[in-house]
């Protein structure tokens, strides 16, 4: 207590002042219980005690929603959205994904929109089945957002004055969501649940008409079914109804004409087939444009997830790409290069099958060199030179099949054709000599085969194939590596097991967190227990109740002054001074009244006392409303602390808010652990599928080898017995 | 998409994937699909020279078929755990918030970016009670993602009931190319529910500025 209260009440006549000295005092109280909540926020890593205890989802979030109008409510799920859209703009996927869900479980923010987000977000990341849960309770949630929009009054998007849409339809939405699920359905096989979905959509805009075409054919591949979907634009739907007319307006166009090629010639309908090809080989693309929720939809790999680049990527429906302008007009050429070369080579493909051997060599005649289809196209260029009997041709080529593809069965292929031709064309031991040569190479690569095995398999797995420079990387193993990882199966292992590696990092980071709330919450008990413990040094009810006990005294002593009207009581130190010094006076007169004559002194200190009494009256309204503010604002101060010291109490006696922290820590800690152990297990398991993927490849490289090796045996047999026989025929004569 | 994937790993099919620049999963199935039917046409016009053995071809498509399972099994765990990860992070974000910026003292600061076109953002200072609490500098990638739409939480800390004052200073570039600044001073008051303040960078048509506006959110 560092004022004595008791001394302040003592005097009435010190009563003007006592009033701010118990406002500082309560103040002072009021302080001392805030103080935790100030350290709590000059220190935001060390929480006090009182909001230690405080569940703020369960007291604030909660009970605001409630009080919120609906039109509100849509506002604040529209910002919470934007807020999960910023980390996917950002690039960080995860953050995204968490911000939605945090956003439905704290806020109850829950729409149509922030639904096939979320669809989308899962699908960027992987989340295949979960996605496609989601999208299915889409329709659902749409008719729900509906519903609450119509009932707060809200209008449904619309499209502004300069035509670009600010927002995206209900309609458009659903349209979406249909065409998503059904992409995911057709990506886990689910080709007749894919179908029903699709079927679903009975009418689209034009932009999502080749999207919904390509799935069409995949869900129904290989059956040629004619979509039933009504495309509204009448342009798009015109050149819609022939197949043959289609035109390529992109890309996507582009693969749908493949597409329907390669049904044409499945059905032998080879006349069209060509008229399509040569249309594709031909065909000069237009950009492919993709919105935001089709961009959205796409898997980004792991790679891209952990690591993001600092490309640009466009506003939510408009067009969108996350690549720079030259990296997409490069990309845009690499797919056009693709489509037209895989054109170009189908068409040589059809000829062959159709016995035009002549037309498949002047069709590959100009296939360009650096291609996907390189490989593809020499092999059949030079078959259809030997078949057109341009031997010098294919023998050149397939030459350099030999040299340039050593690791590829259509280089080792190529070994045993050389041979072939040589022994049609050239002398018989020319021609063995082309088949020993053969077999060197396969007796060779054999070798070298099996080294790989035998390294793969006392080699360390993960930094071998998490090298990002694989393909860049020299030597026969890498060569065999880089073949075996054509296998999309043992791809998609070595993706998971670098999704595995992410994880484990990220449950790392995760594992760190949780000790160091850990450690807070220690921490925090300590201080809260510390707190308690200075908090009981000093009997705050017993000093609230005095205080209050003189508060009364003084509003009691106010009213009375009041009721007679008496302006000493309110007197300063100096009017004090005059008035203890007109009593004094006073009390001299009396006694020296009857020694000698006082009249002069009576009217003079009468005249002293009535300016006193004037100058006192004058004062006495304001200092009697001054100070019974000030008595208010010490009720109110009593009244506050009294309030905080019994939430202090019932805080001090309860410790069940640190409990639910410590119970939801060692609930994550656990999970924690749950977690690295099913991802131990599971990039166990991997890796020995892997190693398990290898040794079949090599098994079936080995095979491979082995059959080309006994060919070119029995072929080296034949030539020998070709060139012995001349001479046993003399022996013979 | 197991069955077409098989496929691609046989014959001339292979390069189809591998040289192209993947755009979308819609994409890249038609690749694939494709690389199905190359291979199958492939290995049905190969010269008999060449020795294409079908066998191996058959036992290759037996041991793929027969790992597919186990494949769609990993992947599925896969996603459970990814699911787990995820859940478990926001589960410990929710908690690291709970603890550190309970709603009675918790005040959250976003910024937002309306059109950007006279104003290209640099960065922001955020002061409260004349005291620097937070400066965030933007990467390219960070600007556009505000100019799509997107909001984004500056800063968040812990206040005591009452009156506050946030002052925002926005550091950027106009539309002719001069580093300007914008700022904003907002008075508000601390109760002990949360504070969510958003400063909002509006293109402002008739003077062809860009202006900050502030709102708080209704919780």
């Amino acid at each position: 207590m560092p004022v004595n209260m008791n001394q302040a009440f003592r005097d009435f006549s010190r009563y003007a002042v006592a009033t701010p000295q118990l406002k500082a005092i309560i103040l002072l109280i009021v302080s001392g219980c805030f103080s935790t909540a100030a350290i709590s926020a000059d220190m935001p890593t060390d929480v006090s005690t009182d909001e230690l205890n405080k569940q703020p989802t369960e007291v604030a979030h909660s009970t605001a929603a409630t009080n919120l109008t609906l039109a509100q409510q849509a506002n604040l799920r529209n910002k919470l959205y934007r807020q999960a859209l910023y980390f996917y703009f950002e690039g960080d996927y995860n953050a995204a994904l968490s911000q939605v869900s945090l956003n439905r479980q704290r806020f109850d923010a829950d729409t149509a929109k922030s639904h096939l987000f979320e669809a989308g977000l899962q699908v960027s990341i992987g989340l295949h089945h979960q996605a496609t849960e989601t999208l299915a309770t889409f329709e659902q949630a749409l008719i729900q957002q509906q519903a609450n929009d119509k009932l707060a009054g809200l209008e449904p998007p619309t499209e502004d004055k300069q035509g670009s849409k600010t927002a995206t339809s209900a309609d458009e939405l659903k349209l979406i969501a249909l065409l998503q699920l059904s992409e995911q359905q057709i990506e886990q096989g689910k080709h007749s649940a894919a179908q029903q979905t699709l079927a679903n959509i009975t009418q689209l805009p034009a932009s999502y008409a080749e999207q919904y075409q390509i799935l069409h054919q995949l869900a129904y591949w290989p059956a040629s079914v004619t979509p039933s979907a009504k495309i509204l634009d009448e342009s798009y739907a015109g050149s819609n109804q022939a197949d043959t007319e289609l035109t390529a307006k992109s890309s996507l166009s582009a693969y749908v004409m493949l597409n329907q090629a390669l049904q044409l010639m499945q059905a032998k309908d080879y006349q069209r087939a060509e008229t399509l090809l040569v249309r594709i080989k031909n065909i000069n693309l237009a950009a492919t444009e993709t919105n935001f929720w089709q961009s959205l939809f796409t898997e980004k790999s792991p790679q891209q997830r952990a690591q993001v680049s600092s490309k640009n990527v466009n506003k939510e429906m408009t067009d969108i790409s996350i690549m720079t302008a030259d990296e997409l007009k490069a990309d845009k050429q690499i797919q056009q290069q693709a489509i037209n070369d895989y054109a170009q080579l189908l068409l040589a493909q059809m000829y062959v099958k159709q016995g035009l051997y002549q037309a498949a060599f002047d069709q590959l005649q100009d296939f360009p060199e650096h291609s996907p289809y390189t490989e593809s196209a020499l092999f059949l260029f030079a078959f259809s030179a030997q078949q057109v009997k341009q031997y010098d041709t294919s023998l050149a080529l397939l030459d350099l099949l030999k040299r340039d593809y050593q690791y590829s069965q259509l280089g080792w292929q190529s070994a045993l054709l050389i041979s072939a031709q040589i022994k049609q064309q050239n002398t018989l031991s020319e021609s063995l000599y082309s088949y020993q040569q053969a077999e060197q190479l396969y007796v060779e690569q054999l070798a070298d085969l099996a080294r790989f095995h035998t390294d793969i398999k006392q080699t360390e797995l993960t930094p071998l194939l998490f090298n990002s420079n694989v393909n860049a990387q020299t030597g026969a193993n890498s060569q065999w590596l880089q073949k075996a990882l054509e296998n999309p199966e043992l791809k998609h292992d070595i993706d998971t097991l670098s999704e595995l590696s992410l994880l484990t990092s990220n449950i790392d980071r995760q594992q760190q967190k949780n000790a160091w709330i850990k450690e807070s919450l220690t921490l925090n008990k300590q201080r809260q227990a510390r707190i308690i413990e200075q908090q009981s040094q000093t009997q705050y009810p017993e000093l609230i109740q005095q205080l209050t006990n003189q508060k009364q005294l003084l509003a009691q002593k106010i009213t009375e002054a009041e009721a007679q009207e008496n302006a000493d009581v309110f007197a300063n130190d100096a009017e004090q001074a005059w008035l203890k010094r007109v009593n004094e006076s006073e009390n001299i007169i009396k006694a020296i009244s009857g020694q000698r004559s006082t009249e002069e002194y009576q009217q003079r200190l009468s005249r002293v006392k009535a300016v006193l009494n004037w100058e006192l009256q004058q004062q006495f309204p304001q200092r009697l409303w001054q100070h019974k503010k000030l008595l208010k604002q010490v009720d109110q101060q009593l009244v506050l602390v009294s309030q905080q010291q019994q939430r202090f109490a019932q805080l001090a006696n309860s410790q069940q808010q640190t409990t639910a922290f410590e119970q939801r820590q060692a609930q994550a800690e656990t999970r924690l652990v749950t977690t690295t152990q099913n991802i131990a297990a599971l990039e166990a398991s991997i890796k020995a599928q892997i190693q398990q993927k290898i040794s079949v490849f090599v098994s079936e490289q080995q095979i491979q080898l082995e059959q080309l090796l006994l060919a070119s045996r029995h072929e080296m047999a034949a030539v020998l017995e070709q060139m012995s026989q001349p001479v046993i025929n003399g022996e013979e004569l | 998409m197991n069955n077409t994937e098989q496929g691609t790993g046989q014959g001339t099919g292979q390069g189809t994937a591998q040289g192209n620049t993947v755009k979308s999963s819609t994409n890249f199935k038609i690749w694939l699909t494709l690389g199905l039917f190359i291979a199958i046409f492939w290995s049905a016009m190969q010269p008999s020279s060449a020795l294409a053995n079908t066998d191996n071809d058959a036992s290759a498509n037996a041991i793929t078929n027969g790992s597919a399972d186990s494949q769609s099994q990993i992947a599925s765990e896969l996603e459970n755990i990814k699911s787990q990860v995820i859940k478990l992070n926001r589960d410990l974000f929710i908690l690291e918030e709970d603890l550190l910026f309970p709603a009675s003292t918790q005040i959250a600061v976003f910024v937002s970016v309306d059109i950007g076109r006279f104003f290209t953002l640099d960065s922001v200072e955020l002061k409260i009670n004349q005291q620097n609490v937070a400066g965030f500098l933007y990467t390219q990638r960070q600007r556009r993602a505000l100019e799509k739409g997107g909001i984004q939480k500056v800063y968040m800390g812990n206040l005591k009931m009452g009156q506050h004052q946030l002052t925002a200073i926005f550091t950027g570039v106009d539309a002719e190319g001069r580093t300007v600044q914008r700022a904003v001073t907002h008075q508000f008051e601390k109760t002990d529910e949360t504070v969510m303040v958003e400063l909002k960078l509006e293109d402002n048509e008739s003077s062809y500025r860009a202006d900050v506006k502030v709102e708080e959110w209704v919780l």
